[in-house]
């Protein structure tokens, strides 16, 4: 499949999550996204993972300029009421609309669980085709099985109460997926 | 308890349960949306390639667990997991129970785990001091309600927000409207505490992989998230079953789960543990504790037996809940331990205690629309009846059936008896007019649906009339009436003999037939199915026909496959039994190989049909389109499909004996459904069927009638 139709087919089903699909050339549009997202959510703190691939989008910067108090540290009780958490995710799976979170550090992994918003930031090259295909690449990409991984499709949701579908639980009521044309 | 006390129990909890109309709205409205929901999530998929896959490794699995056992063991202990093996329920409790006390645990928080309800984990733990809170939504409300789950992926599905709303004022001492979005945010806040607080995370698992030692947990909520990463401790329930080999059959499960569950594409959450990984406590990172209990209790003794082994294929989805027409009537409380629908009386019998399966595995009515939309592709009826079986072989089937069955195995005496009764009625159990109504058919039935008389000239007598015009030069068909259209709908054998006369055949009723033996095979009463299943193999060996033919599908899979495996002990009988099956067709099956053919240029029937697809018929023989088929085309109706067409009409053999509250609201369902079509002729291809919708047609006074596809092509032949 070529990588357009991989994205074509993930943002379909990115939708049927309902999860934000964005879509840009390079990382430093990334970083102005994300501050532009941050600032339509009228967030007043976020929370980042720093990772070298992260850094690539300047969002520091971009972000600083929005005056939003920015935190890297892990603290649950300050996540808790962080408005939004940044991270790099390494791969989206098209078939399921997924981004694919192989992550072990506790930061990076709260990061995606605890603010009510997420922002993932993904490489554009790194849509796979199945969930079949996204275990396989990790372990060859990584060596070995990473100790947490996750695929995340959409919101956080429930229809636990008389079957009626609520966004926003336990993790995010949102999820942003900028995918990044520009390689790693 | 005794056990008429017992059935009291039980009949009463089905009756609270039919009463309870929040419960029936809820079961109903996700029964509803549950097949488009399905279809849609499967768009694309080879569904019946992957049931195949999973089916296959599962069973594999099964074969080879103690390798993967062993396996998993080795590369989580690898990864810094410590894996315990729980043999029993108490065996689990007592480990978890024991850890958190040697840990300085207090609290605990807990995502969704049907292994830790199946053991009452969190009683044992209450017992041990700690303070333990479940943190799925559903889950947490039938905590707070002090109930037990009623369905396996969701738990709280009886519940109305009015009744939610209940629980959280009280729980949240504030006073908390029904509005839903707002009580899931108060559970949001409520329960993120929590999980800032806690000091061990207890986690079930959906599937545990062999080849790396990873647990995974499908979800929604992201509350297995946060059970697996905030706390230092994280303990995994998992029972044996969940052990997969690798991350290839991993992916078939992540495919097929949530789409079969809920009919969702994926859950928001698919999250994979390999090992220990670091966690924040008080600011210091430091590594986690993973302990993985594998738990047995009971399940390696259902592994080994030849027949419940197929239960093992189970990957815990439920959609064989979400079609079950029994379940959708009375919810999941009545199945009485912790797994409900026809799959939860199997586990129950072999993970709890067989006498708590006894009574609810008397709700399936075996229409098998289960086993065709299981992953697992797990022939639920099937096991259903083998543990009723086993039951009625320990415990016997009781004295009346007993009696009954006795009358039908002896076929003079059952149709003398049945003679007698299209006179009078004949007293045979404490004066209770059932024989007027065949035997099974317990006079108190008649409330929701009118039940047919016997026929005052029995099907037999009329075909030894028509015999009689016979060359003995054409093709030969021996008819194999069933009781139904011997003595209650002898027109329905008259037309088919118009049609297969009309396509060249001579029809022949070997006078020596007896009942099909299915109703004595459905009590679990091996010993006289046997009986009738002899007599009935030679019966129709008479004159060496070219076919059998039989009308009702429930005989037709009688002849053509029970006769065979209940004489698969008896080499001689089954040799003879083969041969017999071989040449048996139901109805439209032959009529169709037979080519009929539209009599004239010109459709002689006009107008619409809807179709009703009835089990036998649609499971076992896979003849569906057949029908449709011959009845637009030779018959010239015009097709509307009803809503559900497959559903069951709750007739379902002596299912409206042994429950006729259930069977009635089902038939009601079917009627709106047929109503709702607009047209003025069901069809349908089983004369069961036929005793059960008109008889509820008729109680509505409504002017739709049903027939037999057999007599609207022998009309439509007629006139052609």
């Amino acid at each position: 499949m070529s990588s357009e139709k991989l994205f074509s087919v993930f943002k379909e089903k990115a939708g049927v999550m309902s999860a934000q699909v964005h879509r840009v050339g390079t990382w430093a549009q990334a970083g102005e996204l994300i501050a532009e997202q941050v600032k339509e959510l009228k967030a007043q703190r976020v929370h980042l993972f720093p990772t070298p691939q992260l850094e690539k989008t300047n969002c520091r910067a971009t972000l600083a300029k929005t005056g939003v108090t920015i935190s890297e540290k892990l603290d649950r009780h300050e996540l808790d009421v962080t408005d939004v958490g940044i991270t790099f995710v390494p791969y989206a799976v098209a078939e399921t609309g997924s981004i694919f979170h192989p992550e072990t550090d506790p930061l990076g992994r709260v990061v995606t669980m605890l603010p009510p918003t997420h922002i993932a930031v993904v490489p554009f090259n790194k849509i796979l085709p199945t969930v079949a295909d996204a275990l396989e690449t990790v372990v060859k990409d990584f060596g070995a099985v990473p100790g947490y991984m996750s695929f995340i499709s959409g919101p956080s949701r429930t229809a636990d109460i008389e079957r009626v579908l609520t966004i926003g639980v336990h993790g995010p009521s949102k999820l942003i997926v900028i995918l990044v044309d520009e390689g790693v | 308890m005794s056990n008429e006390q017992h059935n009291q129990d039980f009949k009463a909890s089905i009756q609270k349960a039919l009463n309870d109309q929040v419960m029936r709205g809820a079961l109903s409205r996700f029964a509803d949306a549950y097949p488009t929901a399905r279809k849609n999530a499967y768009q694309g998929v080879d569904i019946e390639a992957l049931r195949g896959e999973i089916a296959c490794a599962k069973a594999k699995n099964g074969e080879n667990l103690d390798q993967l056992i062993k396996l998993f063991t080795e590369n989580a202990t690898k990864r810094g997991a410590k894996v315990y093996y729980a043999k029993t329920a108490e065996d689990a409790n007592r480990y978890i129970a024991n850890l958190a006390i040697e840990k300085k645990v207090k609290k605990i928080v807990k995502s969704k785990s049907m292994a830790s309800e199946e053991i009452h984990l969190n009683d044992h733990l209450k017992k041990a001091g700690l303070i333990v809170n479940e943190t799925d939504l559903g889950e947490w409300i039938i905590q707070l309600a002090g109930q037990k789950p009623s369905h396996m992926v969701m738990p709280a599905i009886h519940l109305s927000k009015e009744q939610v709303a209940g629980y959280f004022s009280k729980e949240l001492k504030s006073d908390i409207p029904p509005d839903i979005p707002l009580m899931v945010q108060k559970a949001r806040v409520e329960l993120r505490t929590k999980f800032i607080e806690a000091d061990m995370g207890i986690s079930g698992a959906n599937f545990a992989v062999a080849e790396t030692g990873t647990i995974a947990t499908v979800t929604n909520e992201g509350n297995a998230r946060l059970t697996t990463t905030l706390p230092r401790v994280h303990v995994a329930l998992v029972g044996i079953e969940k052990v997969i080999k690798d991350f290839k059959e991993a992916a078939n499960i992540i495919k097929a789960l949530p789409k079969s569950a809920t009919g969702q594409l994926i859950t928001s959450y698919v999250t994979m543990v390999t090992g220990v990984t670091p966690t924040e406590v008080d600011g210091q990172v430091q590594d986690k504790e993973l302990h993985i209990v594998l738990m047995d209790n009971g399940r390696s003794d259902m592994l080994k037996d030849p027949k419940f082994k197929q239960a093992w294929q189970c990957i815990r989805c439920a959609s064989c809940l979400n079609v079950c027409p029994a379940y959708q009537m009375v919810g999941g409380h009545v199945y009485g331990h912790i797994y409900a629908g026809g799959i939860g009386a199997i586990l129950t019998f072999f993970f709890n205690d067989p006498t708590d399966a006894e009574k609810p595995q008397n709700l399936c009515l075996g229409c098998g629309r289960c086993t065709e939309v299981c992953p697992g592709k797990i022939p639920i009826p099937d096991l259903i009846l083998e543990m009723r079986r086993r039951m009625a072989d320990k415990k016997g089937i009781g004295l009346i059936p007993k009696a009954i069955f006795n009358v039908v195995a002896n076929r003079k005496l059952m149709h003398s008896l049945l003679r007698v009764a299209s006179v009078g009625q004949f007293p045979l159990t404490g004066g209770k007019p059932f024989i007027r109504h065949l035997p099974f058919f317990f006079s108190e039935l008649t409330k929701e649906r009118s039940l047919p008389a016997v026929a005052p000239k029995p099907f037999r007598d009329i075909a030894k009339e028509r015999e009689k015009k016979n060359t003995g030069k054409k093709k030969r068909v021996n008819f194999y009436a069933g009781c139904l259209i011997d003595f209650c709908y002898p027109h329905i054998g008259t037309a088919v003999y118009d049609v297969l006369e009309h396509a060249g055949c001579e029809v022949y009723f070997p006078w020596d037939q007896a009942c099909c033996g299915a109703p004595s095979k459905y009590m679990g009463d091996t010993e006289s199915q046997i009986r009738l299943v002899k007599q009935n193999v030679a019966a129709m060996e008479e004159g060496n026909p070219d076919y059998i033919v039989s009308a009702c599908p429930t005989c037709t899979v009688a002849m053509m496959e029970d006769i065979i495996e209940v004489l698969k002990d008896d080499p001689a009988w089954c040799e003879r039994a083969k041969k017999v099956a071989a040449k048996v067709r139901d109805f439209s099956a032959l009529a169709e190989e037979l080519g009929v053919k539209a009599p004239g240029k010109k459709k002689s029937l006009k107008g619409k049909f809807t179709y009703h697809d009835s089990c036998h018929y649609r499971r076992h023989l896979h003849l569906s389109d057949v029908p449709r088929k011959l009845l637009s085309e030779v018959a010239g109706m015009e097709l509307v499909e009803m809503k559900d067409s497959d559903q069951c009409c709750g007739m379902a053999g002596s299912y409206l004996v042994k429950f006729p509250e259930i069977s009635a609201p089902i038939l009601q369902k079917k009627l709106d459904n047929i109503a709702a079509t607009g047209s003025e002729l069901v069809c349908v291809d089983c004369p069961g069927c036929v005793m059960q919708i008109s008889g509820g047609l008729d109680k509505r006074r409504s002017s739709v009638k049903i027939r037999h596809t057999a007599e609207v092509l022998a009309e439509a032949l007629r006139k052609g």
